[in-house]
């Protein structure tokens, strides 16, 4: 318990003297705004809660991919890494707590979204289902953290792994029906949709947001979570081979 | 002559940065990608009309977007340390950066190209014939255009390089939201529709809609002329706050500090 305080607190204090680890969050009002826009201009406010769901996934899966998974890269810059591995404290709990915090920023864009609607449109987007939605948004996070691990760990090895970062983010935003939903999509890429836990979100949360009720929440729920729990178990154990790899060659802090 | 080579070196080591960051096929899956995220909003409302205008919108913009890389890229020399031997050479630090962050621009204008290609067959965008063939240059100026906007943003992010990426990502998203990308001109209060024609993309976008549209000659070369002419307004601007920047980082001493 105290390795997590401890590594949540250290990630607290670099974010918050970064602008860079949270500037993703102040770009989360712009697409809330032209989202909601598009809906109000051709006269579909019904649809707005789409454009809440949307820009709230958006900046949960940028601070993952652009923040969370860069957390080990950051630490061999600053010659950090060494000192982390040789404290005693479980190092995948250490990554797994830092991108936990950083993802979990990213729920920041509800409240963003929201106040736009309310501001800019003058439009209330009611949550129906609030426990719905509070436990889609920490399944969310926790799986975008477990993502996270694996990306910190790919990021730190390679630079060219780097180039992944930008290439995947509007594709799995695309296929993942982050905005528009999945079902938008050719049939054939469904089976796609399905391995991707921002999918399973997405369809939760707007759920949450729809006077209708949810059906199968619970086995939708454990799909979240359970994408987030292989991707923690894959992380650590990339996390592991990535510090072997690394020590055997001298290049922890290099 | 001097100033030529200035320019080539410069584009040089712009063009192997670009070589080593880029990876083709990473690059084309994001363009239309990111393309189709925004333009699928049509399929939502279920609107032919509105599917058209986000693809062309979109598929325009995209490209154009490309560009902003050369605001993080001018202030690159800062953190390299080797910002004060280009301020100190002795030719004006418009050209070393001109040529430096130019190389971008033909990745933009390939962007643009690509997402055109692909969108227009995926959601089946009119290409009239041979009209299309006027899509090339409107294409390069909206994306010349946006390049000189971001270039001016660039030496203004020289006085805090730290906030780099927050400048061209907020530029970026402004652009998308105000110039008539993914809903018209018009929507806005009456300020920001002024705001909006004097940004790029605003009236280069207008001519390539009036384009595919079948649009008259006369009123495609009028926006192409104001969007030329705004990029050369902002192309101005950016040589005049680089000197100073470069000035004023030198009177104070600077030059030498990031942060």
């Amino acid at each position: 318990m105290r390795a997590i305080q401890g590594a949540i607190r250290v990630q607290f204090e670099i974010t918050r003297h970064n602008v860079m680890d949270y500037y993703w969050m102040l770009l989360i009002p712009f697409f809330a705004l032209i989202f909601m826009a598009v809906l109000v201009q051709s006269g579909r406010s019904d649809l707005l809660a789409y454009a809440l769901v949307g820009p709230l996934l958006v900046g949960v899966g940028q601070m993952a991919f652009y923040v969370a998974s860069e957390v080990l890269s950051r630490d061999r810059e600053t010659q950090t890494l060494e000192l982390e591995l040789a404290t005693p404290a479980p190092f995948a709990l250490v990554v797994a707590s830092r991108t936990m915090l950083l993802t979990s920023a990213g729920l920041l864009g509800f409240a963003e979204s929201w106040l736009v609607a309310r501001v800019v449109f003058n439009e209330t987007i009611e949550v129906h289902h609030a426990g719905v939605l509070v436990a889609s948004l920490v399944a969310t996070t926790f799986a975008a953290a477990g993502t996270a691990v694996i990306t910190s760990a790919l990021f730190s090895l390679t630079r060219s792994a780097r180039s992944m970062q930008n290439t995947v983010t509007y594709p799995l935003y695309v296929l993942a029906g982050v905005m528009v939903p999945a079902a938008f999509l050719p049939d054939w890429l469904e089976p796609v949709s399905k391995v991707i836990f921002l999918s399973w979100s997405a369809d939760l949360l707007r759920d949450a947001l729809s006077a209708e009720s949810v059906n199968d929440f619970a086995p939708r729920l454990g799909a979240v979570l359970g994408l987030g729990a292989a991707a923690l178990v894959a992380g650590s154990l990339l996390l592991g081979r990535m510090v072997d790899h690394l020590r055997h060659q001298g290049r922890l802090g290099i | 002559m001097n100033t030529l080579r200035v320019l080539r070196y410069a584009f040089e080591t712009g063009w192997a940065e670009f070589r080593q960051d880029t990876w083709p096929p990473g690059w084309i899956l994001r363009t239309a990608a990111q393309a189709a995220f925004f333009a699928m909003l049509g399929q939502l409302l279920d609107s032919p009309e509105r599917l058209e205008y986000l693809v062309i919108g979109n598929m325009v913009v995209v490209g154009a977007l490309a560009t902003a890389i050369a605001v993080p890229q001018s202030t690159w020399d800062r953190f390299e340390g080797t910002y004060p031997l280009v301020v100190a050479a002795p030719s004006s630090i418009l050209f070393p950066t001109l040529g430096r962050t130019s190389s971008r621009l033909v990745g933009a204008f390939l962007t643009s190209v690509i997402a055109f290609v692909i969108l227009s067959w995926l959601f089946t965008i009119p290409r009239p014939w041979p009209e299309i063939l006027a899509l090339v240059p409107l294409l390069a100026l909206t994306c010349f255009g946006t390049y000189c906007l971001m270039l001016f943003l660039g030496a203004v992010a020289n006085y805090r390089p730290n906030v780099r990426n927050l400048v061209h990502n907020i530029a970026t998203m402004s652009l998308m939201a105000f110039c008539g990308v993914n809903l018209p001109v018009s929507y806005w209060p009456g300020w920001i529709e002024v705001i909006a024609h004097g940004l790029p993309i605003t009236h280069g976008l207008l001519a390539v809609r009036e384009l595919l549209a079948g649009g008259a000659a006369g009123s495609i070369l009028e926006n192409a002329g104001l969007e030329l002419l705004v990029a050369a307004a902002w192309l101005a601007l950016a040589a005049l706050v680089m000197d100073r920047m470069a000035e004023s980082g030198r009177a104070d001493g600077s030059i030498e500090f990031v942060g």
